[in-house]
């Protein structure tokens, strides 16, 4: 399934509000979550889903109301040096 | 490096571990809850809850004098003790609460550079253990309001009346109206954007990655650059007044500047009045769009 990164700015989330985006973010039906990772003075979450397509992905985050920066689509990684398609 | 103007108001991690057995001090530990607190905290440090303990549980309001007055009596605190804050999530709320126990009179009261997180960090210790307080009797004297911003004193700012400045903490987004409150938050205002002749200089541009707090020329280039010299009074907002508290305890303590108030109503508070004048750049840029393609 095709992998996506997103950014999100977090205003004045607190670790307590992020630990229940997280929740909400595994509970996903549509999407999955893989990770997520959060600097709190950055004010900045970014987060690895998987998703049919990314109309689905934006569509998910409109539904929920969870505002982001940008959305992209994974296509190559780098693991141990050798570059490979997702 | 030189000293901020007020350098007795903040502790390094390495001076509090030094002085957790001093008499006359108490440690508090000030969140949004005690959640952190509760899974271990600095040995001796008290735990408030800034939502049920700091506000007023029925009116949007601080909790008030007779409130507060038993909640520092129940932390074993005397108008004489040394008060060292700090907390998670930024020092935000530890923040808060020193603005608040200077708004309610406190004398001593003392933030930790980097707070729990830079404790957390230099793996010190933590406890579980409940804390042994000998309750006291707080009261208070007096209700500092030259720290406190209300709607009209923005809006005689806003309006000329009287002369003042707005440092508008939130991030960038928030300030030009593109979002309103953290992705997924029901919590809201009505509209976006900010309040006019606001500065945006977001209240992290004032801290180091580990917390800690910028030096102090680092911190004059950076208010100083946005125009906010201290030559007039400054009013700091966010979104509830968090925020804004980290950066009213920078302008006034390691700064110097002689009048800085925290407007907590903020903009749950701004952007939810009828009639308040708002700037929202996002709305008048797709504004400006529409009209060329036309």
């Amino acid at each position: 399934m095709p992998r996506y990164l997103s950014l999100h700015t977090l205003a004045c989330l607190t670790r307590q509000g992020a630990e229940q985006l997280i929740t909400r973010l595994t509970a996903a039906d549509r999407v999955t979550m893989q990770r997520a990772q959060i600097n709190m003075i950055e004010g900045k979450m970014l987060v690895e889903f998987d998703s049919p397509d990314r109309d689905t992905l934006e569509k998910w985050f409109r539904d929920e109301g969870f505002h982001y920066d940008w959305v992209f689509r994974v296509e190559f990684e780098a693991r141990g040096g050798k570059l490979e398609p997702v | 490096m030189t000293e901020y103007a007020h350098p007795e108001v903040l502790v390094t991690t390495d001076w509090v571990a030094g002085h957790l057995n001093d008499p006359n001090l108490r440690l508090i530990e000030v969140d949004v809850d005690t959640s952190a607190y509760d899974q271990g905290h600095v040995p001796g440090a008290v735990g408030w809850n800034w939502q049920t303990q700091l506000q007023d549980t029925v009116r949007r309001d601080l909790a008030d004098q007779r409130s507060f007055g038993q909640l520092a009596g129940s932390a074993g605190l005397t108008p004489d003790t040394t008060v060292i804050l700090y907390g998670d999530n930024n020092n935000w709320f530890a923040a808060w609460g020193f603005w608040q126990l200077k708004y309610y009179g406190h004398k001593d009261v003392r933030l930790i550079n980097g707070g729990r997180k830079k404790w957390l960090e230099e793996k010190r210790p933590l406890t579980k253990d409940p804390v042994n307080v000998a309750p006291a009797t707080y009261r208070v004297s007096g209700l500092n309001e030259s720290l406190r911003a209300y709607k009209d004193d923005v809006l005689s700012v806003v309006e000329g009346r009287k002369p003042g400045q707005l440092v508008d903490v939130r991030s960038v987004d928030e300030f030009t109206g593109k979002i309103i409150a953290p992705p997924g938050m029901n919590e809201t205002a009505q509209r976006p954007g900010h309040i006019p002749k606001a500065a945006n200089i977001p209240w992290a541009q004032a801290s180091n990655e580990d917390g800690t707090f910028k030096s102090l020329e680092d911190l004059q280039k950076l208010y100083q650059s946005k125009g906010i010299s201290g030559s007039e009074e400054v009013i700091a907002y966010c979104r509830i007044g968090e925020r804004s508290s980290h950066t009213w305890f920078v302008l006034k303590y390691l700064l110097g500047y002689n009048n800085v108030r925290n407007y907590d109503g903020s903009w749950t508070e701004w952007g939810n009045l009828i009639g308040a004048p708002i700037v929202n750049e996002t709305r008048a840029g797709q504004q400006e769009q529409a009209a060329s393609a036309r």
